[in-house]
């Protein structure tokens, strides 16, 4: 890992008590590159992606975003970091470009770069005519679109979502993908945590596999298929993640 | 502050809620400048040590206000700083330590201080009416010498959090033995002012100044912000402009200093702080074995007893409630199981029933408050389950009956107890006694029908939390109702005792009658109507 110029983790651990919730992870999704962490659930997949954006503080190992040491350069590694939570927090008081302008704000955007960014992305997300709308009046789908918003608002260089695409519609989901994409296209480096291995295996450029807080393999889905038999994604994951 | 002003725009949006909001404020406003100037002249007016004594009441006074505000805000700094989702939110961002304290202490002092600024005001213009001072010094009382105190004892009792949780966070208290021993200490303090005026046969009131005022030192001490802003009241009062310039450049030097403390406290310990509490705590405890024991009982068979141990097991575990609750229930209990002993008491049996009235009044007040905060929103955040009960033969009637089972019972043996204790303790007439045994049975059962009959009716599906229901527009106008109907049981005891007096029967049996049929309808048409929207609600 010389260069940690996207998200690196390198001897991640966490531990609670006697429970090790993340056993020594070494990983990196390199920038324009997409990589899908994937694992049975209680894995350490939210674990080692909080310890990533800094919620969390490690056992014992480093996260770097962008070159930047979470621990040791939290403000440096956030304003280059994008992120995207299983459950998203919105202020449902708030109109979407209140919620904006407050996101905005907090990345120090000017006002017309909040705007031109601002409109761009709504646009994108099929949401500019609900600009004026509050938090509350918005469906979950409208509220996961807005969410991807104000995690892209910034133009961040990392992006680590959990769980983005749980509960949407095809449309919303076909969406996202294509924001995936043009992003990793643009540069950014992308992780994202999630259990829609068909999803995983159209997008992701590498695959981890974590079970029981420990990574099992690291492998593009064509190198998986070449490892571990042909058949799809899930036949492999369950293959590999099976303890009985 | 643009959240702040979101929220006040939905404020203005909810006419009703902001009408109940202005009422109770002002009654509250109006409430504590009549006490206070009653009892600050009726101090100024006795000869020699009234205008000294109340001089140094101020130092006591304010004592008291700073331990409460320090208090008050170890809990809402814990709540607005440590525990709230947004704080997660906002770690995510490029905010710095610093900023993320400053802004979430701002916040927790608003939600701390507010009442503490709604008491100082009134008192401080009773104060100085009463001594024929300017109205306009009470806003440089509050303003100038009441915020950097307000600011000091917020700032420290930050510090004081982030020193617990640095250092003694494995300590856990847990917030319902908090209750407890508040209630225990009340129960006591009453108790012991009764045994002191059955001793010396002394007024109480008399009695706690006996006592207080050999303690008052501690209150005075040079060392505390309360003495200094003390210290400038006074000064101001008698024409000592120099010292009172000097003790709020004062104030207003150690807010700067304890601010800057904070800060750089913050700067180096708020973050791992919140890393650390970030983290789930591991219970290995296998908590199933207890429910299977519980589910074998012979009463959790059937659809309403599993209904009703299913209320059961979420009230057990929601200390909130219950805490609450028997923190209330219990200082009422105390205070009339001691009131006979705390005041001079008339032998005329109007005054007597008055006082019953009183009581009676009081505890339904607390009563409907509670249920309007508990029992209300419980619907609305059940609603998510609400396809279960619907698709269970009976289901929904079992669930709104389960619910007015536990919590009526619950209601009038709490209303029953203390009626028996007031009625005993004041020595009311039996007929009136029994009166008000049966009255209190039915207002409890109607005011759990209204509580629960509303949460059916009003139900909000997407609501959060219960809070986000009990602050609604709904919630407000369930409290209007509850407080409107507590009022007609008051006027209708009222009339019954006049009946009684004036030896007019048909009185008695009209403002009985009169009061059954209100009952009736406040009680039970919510919970008709209740139940018809949970059977037609579209989910």
């Amino acid at each position: 890992m010389s260069v940690r110029s996207g998200i690196t983790a390198e001897g991640l651990k966490k531990r609670y008590g006697r429970l090790e919730a993340l056993s020594e992870c070494t990983f990196e999704a390199a920038p324009g590159s997409i990589v899908a962490l994937v694992g049975p659930n209680g894995a350490g997949k939210t674990t080692a992606l909080k310890l990533l954006v800094g919620l969390l503080a490690p056992t014992a190992g480093d996260a770097w975003i962008c070159g930047h040491h979470v621990q040791r350069e939290p403000l440096e590694a956030k304003r280059v970091l994008g992120f995207l939570p299983d459950q998203p927090f919105l202020y449902e008081a708030l109109t979407i470009s209140e919620t904006l302008s407050f996101i905005g704000s907090m990345y120090g955007l000017d006002r017309r770069t909040l705007r031109e960014r601002g409109n761009a992305l709504l646009r994108m997300v099929d949401l500019a005519e609900r600009l004026h709308s509050r938090v509350s009046e918005l469906s979950y789908g409208m509220k996961s679109r807005l969410s991807i918003v104000t995690a892209l608002l910034h133009e961040p260089r990392a992006l680590i979502m959990d769980e983005p695409f749980f509960g949407l519609d095809p449309k919303t989901l076909r969406l996202m993908r294509q924001v995936m994409r043009e992003r990793a296209a643009a540069g950014t480096a992308i992780l994202l945590s999630t259990h829609q291995l068909s999803v995983v295996e159209d997008l992701a450029d590498r695959v981890i596999i974590l079970s029981r807080g420990r990574i099992v393999t690291v492998d593009s889905v064509d190198g998986l298929r070449r490892a571990h038999g042909a058949g799809s994604l899930e036949d492999i994951f369950v293959r590999l993640t099976d303890v009985s | 502050m643009r959240i702040a002003l979101a929220g006040l725009r939905m404020l203005g949006g909810a006419p009703v809620k902001l009408a109940v909001l202005l009422v109770m404020w002002t009654g509250l406003f109006g409430g504590m400048y009549a006490l206070a100037h009653h009892g600050i002249r009726f101090l100024n007016e006795q000869a020699g040590f009234g205008p000294f004594l109340l001089s140094r009441l101020w130092y006591l006074f304010l004592f008291v206000i700073m331990l409460m505000l320090a208090i008050s805000q170890l809990a809402s700094a814990f709540s607005t700083l440590v525990r709230a989702q947004e704080t997660r939110a906002w770690m995510l961002m490029p905010v710095s330590a610093r900023d993320l304290c400053r802004v979430k202490w701002m916040e927790s002092s608003v939600y701390s201080s507010w009442a503490v600024l709604g008491v100082l005001l009134p008192v401080c213009l009773a104060y100085l009416h009463v001594l024929g001072k300017p109205a306009w010094l009470a806003a440089w009382m509050v303003l100038a010498l009441g915020l950097p105190l307000l600011s000091i004892v917020t700032a420290v009792s930050t510090l004081a959090l982030f020193l617990w949780l640095r250092f003694a966070s494995r300590i856990v208290v847990r917030k319902e033995m908090i209750l407890v021993w508040l209630l225990v200490a009340g129960i006591g303090l009453f108790w012991l002012l009764g045994e002191q005026q059955a001793q010396q046969q002394e007024d109480a009131w008399f009695l706690a100044m006996q006592a207080l005022l050999p303690r008052m030192r501690l209150a005075m001490s040079m060392w505390l912000p309360s003495s200094w802003m003390a210290t400038a009241l006074d000064a101001i009062v008698n024409g000592r402009e120099r010292e009172a310039i000097l003790y709020t450049a004062l104030l207003w030097t150690t807010a700067g200093v304890v601010w800057r403390v904070l800060d750089h406290v913050a700067a180096g310990w708020l973050m791992p702080l919140l890393r650390r509490h970030a983290e789930p705590v591991v219970d290995g405890r296998d908590r199933g074995i207890k429910f299977r024991k519980f589910r074998e009982r012979w009463w959790s068979q059937g659809a309403f007893r599993a209904a009703l141990a299913k209320d059961l097991l979420l009230l057990a575990r929601d200390p909130m409630q219950w805490s609450q609750a028997a923190l209330f229930f219990g200082l009422l209990g105390a205070y009339f199981a001691n009131i006979h002993r705390l005041g001079s008491f008339s032998g005329d049996p109007s005054w007597r029933v008055g006082i019953a009235a009183l009581n009676f009044a009081c505890t339904l007040l607390v009563l409907g408050a509670l249920a309007v905060r508990f029992v209300f929103p419980q619907l609305s955040m059940e609603s998510r389950s609400l396809w279960l009960y619907r698709l269970a033969p009976g289901g929904v009637r079992r669930l709104v009956g389960a619910k007015l089972a536990l919590y009526g019972a619950a209601s009038i043996i709490i209303i029953e107890g203390l009626l028996y204790i007031s009625a005993l303790r004041l020595g009311i007439p039996e007929g009136i006694r029994m009166w008000l045994a049966g009255v209190g049975g039915m207002t409890a059962l109607s005011i759990v029908g209204l509580a629960v009959g509303m949460g059916g009716w009003r139900i909000q599906p997407r609501a959060e939390n219960s809070a986000q229901v009990v602050s609604s527009s709904d919630g407000a106008m369930v409290l209007v109702i509850m407080i409107a109907y507590v009022s007609a049981v008051v006027f209708a005891m009222v009339l019954t005792w006049q009946g009684i007096q004036d030896r007019l029967p048909d009185l008695v049996i009209f403002s009985t009658t009169a009061l059954l049929l209100v009952s009736v309808f406040v009680g039970w048409m919510p919970v008709l109507r209740g139940l018809h929207t949970l059977h037609s609600l579209e989910s």
